[in-house]
């Protein structure tokens, strides 16, 4: 699946299509305004990465562009302004999400998976974690047919390393993602740990491999190995 | 005022002796008219001119011994038995040569007419002259309050101004010269502190907006970095200080941009919020990190509603229970109270007051060392300011309470 990466600071968007590169996808880059229509027109992409603020454009007009094409890929929106306005004219002119600069890049990982899940399968679909798979839809953990019983934080957090697979997320972007980021209440995020304590121990449990891995002082990496 | 009066009654009183003077003076010099008219008489006939009663001038004339030059004039005091009244009169008497015989030749005017005279007219005069002085300030009064009108009306226009606000005050135009300009001055004056208002604070929001870009790329470096597996623990540990400054760096930058909005009028959309649910559920987020610092909460929630934009209260409500734990104590205690027009948070922590005079300014930190920017309460206090709420820092017992009320 292709990625379309249209922002105009070459530093970030490669950072980002550094990140998004995996098995799954490929991604591509477009630095102003006319390329990256371009690209659009031509190409299809699950998911596109568009920044507003544009040389010689403005992100939103592609976003009229899509839709006068009848295109339906997924967009996330990434701005430097965060203002209720802008996300609400971003979402209504076609936009699946919006996601404030700056943002870390897992969380940019969990959303565009968000997006290209919803697109590609309707949302309905499961994903396969080692011996158990992930209903999507019904937001349920099973092994085989029997549920396993997680809390919504566990839930949230398996998708989260799912969307992030083999990559070492943040204490802090786990936080921001599970909790949001207006709450911040120390600089210690030590009580996540619970959290993925027991989120490890159910899948463990379940028959998994021991999936999550501390990275010393900086956080937590997921790999299906 | 008093002044005035002063000076009038002295000029009436001056005016009345000298009108009187100058009469009698007219009249002394009719009656020496009279003497030489005597004088003529008698040169030309050899006797002394017949006493008529017709005239107002009484003439008597009495033998006399000697002769003498002198002549004296007075007022004297004469009572008439016809009409029972008393007159004063003024009198000449000198002695008159007729042939070989002196006569005491006495003649006298009333002065009577001469004080009715005086009095009528000093009395019309007076009259005329307060009559005159009271339309004058009157006059005056009314000329004036309609001349200094435009200037009370632009004061009154003044009044209403405050910077911010993107609002010119409207002054009425004038066809006085010096207030329209006085106006012109006034206009261009607020309009040039408007926009230097408006461009400070477009730099704020603007230096703001223009370092979520730089940021947003040393964010994504890092979390680039991060991936490589050979990371040493020094390495790691200073990648950590980075994180966490650039969190800071963000949070600082959320905060000036919000306050930017705020004062910008950005939140204009209102709707009646229902605080119980929305601090309830605020509560609830806030459990688990206060379970892990130990901290227990007391609330007492009575049903409330206040008018305002969701969003704005959201982040009130935020601010003031963030801080309620942030600056609390381990195992402390923070109480939350709200019924339908009152809501308070308090918090046990440090032993010693806030500085209730700076606790809500920008950047004012209780320890200078402290992570957070200072920028909490000042967000606090511009929402409550737009939301006209009152709010009120109290300490008591070792209880920090922010009280917040309205209507």
């Amino acid at each position: 699946m292709k990625l379309l990466v249209i922002e105009d600071e070459k530093e970030l968007s490669d950072s980002i299509c550094v990140y998004l590169n995996s098995e799954q996808f490929a991604c591509e880059a477009a630095y102003d305004y006319p390329t990256a229509l371009e690209k659009v027109v031509i190409n299809e992409y699950a998911c596109i990465i568009l920044d507003i603020t544009l040389p010689r454009g403005s992100g939103l007009d592609i976003l009229k562009e899509l839709k006068t094409f009848n295109k339906s890929d997924g967009v996330l929106i990434i701005s430097a302004k965060n203002s209720l306005d802008d996300r609400i004219t971003g979402l209504n002119t076609g936009a699946d999400d919006y996601l404030t600069k700056p943002f870390h890049l897992a969380e940019l990982g969990a959303r565009v998976a968000a997006i290209v899940r919803r697109k590609s399968f309707d949302g309905n679909t499961r994903v396969s974690v080692g011996p158990l798979t992930l209903d999507l839809s019904d937001r349920v953990l099973k092994s085989g047919e029997q549920p396993i019983a997680l809390t919504k934080k566990e839930y949230e957090l398996l998708l989260y390393f799912l969307s992030n697979k083999n990559r070492v997320v943040t204490k802090e972007a786990i936080v921001e993602h599970l909790w949001g980021d207006d709450i911040d209440m120390s600089d210690s995020y030590d009580f996540i740990y619970s959290h993925i304590k027991n989120l490890r121990k159910k899948l463990m449990n379940a028959g998994c491999n021991d999936y999550i891995k501390a990275v010393y002082g900086m956080g937590y990496k997921f790999s299906l190995d | 005022m008093a002044v005035m009066v002063v000076l009038f009654l002295l000029s009436g009183i001056c005016y009345y002796f000298l009108i009187s003077y100058v009469l009698v003076h007219e009249l002394d010099e009719a009656l020496q008219d009279y003497q030489t008219r005597i004088h003529r008489y008698v040169d030309l006939q050899g006797k002394l001119p017949p006493v008529t009663g017709m005239d107002e001038t009484r003439v008597s004339y009495v033998p006399a011994a000697t002769s003498s030059k002198a002549q004296s004039i007075s007022t004297i005091f004469i009572s008439e038995r016809a009409e029972k009244r008393s007159h004063n009169y003024r009198q000449l008497s000198y002695i008159q040569k007729v042939g070989r015989a002196n006569y005491r030749v006495t003649i006298a005017k009333p002065i009577e007419g001469v004080k009715l005279l005086t009095r009528t007219v000093v009395g019309i005069t007076i009259a005329m002259l307060l009559i005159v002085i009271l339309t004058t300030i009157l006059f005056n009064q009314l000329i004036l309050r309609r001349l200094w009108q435009p200037f009370y009306d632009s004061l009154s226009a003044m009044k209403t101004f405050k910077l911010g606000r993107k609002q010119i005050p409207n002054f009425h135009p004038t066809d006085i010269d010096e207030f329209t300009y006085m106006n012109q001055l006034l206009e261009d004056t607020i309009a040039n502190a408007e926009t230097d208002y408006q461009v400070l604070k477009e730099f704020t929001e603007n230096a703001s907006h223009e370092m979520q870009t730089p940021l947003a790329i040393i964010r994504a470096k890092l979390d680039l970095v991060i991936q490589d597996e050979g990371l040493s623990e020094k390495q790691t540990q200073a990648l950590g200080s980075i994180y966490s400054g650039i969190k800071r760096l963000n949070k600082l930058n959320q905060s000036l941009l919000l306050l930017a909005k705020i004062e910008n009028n950005q939140f204009e959309q209102t709707i009646q919020v229902n605080l119980l649910e929305s601090t309830q559920e605020k509560l609830d987020q806030f459990q688990e990190f206060w379970m892990n610092n130990q901290i227990t909460c007391h609330a007492d929630l009575h049903p409330a509603t206040m008018k305002g934009n969701p969003e704005l209260i959201d982040i009130l409500l935020n601010n003031l229970i963030s801080n309620a734990a942030r600056h609390n104590k381990a195992g402390g205690a923070i109480g939350i109270k709200l019924d339908a027009n009152e809501l308070y948070i308090e918090n046990t922590g440090p032993l010693t007051e806030l500085d209730a005079a700076r606790l809500f300014r920008r950047f004012y930190k209780e320890q200078q060392h402290s992570q957070h920017n200072g920028l909490g309460l000042s967000i606090v206090k511009q929402i409550c300011d737009q939301l006209l709420i009152s709010i009120e820092y109290t300490f008591s017992g070792d209880w920090h309470r922010f009280t917040l009320k309205w209507d």
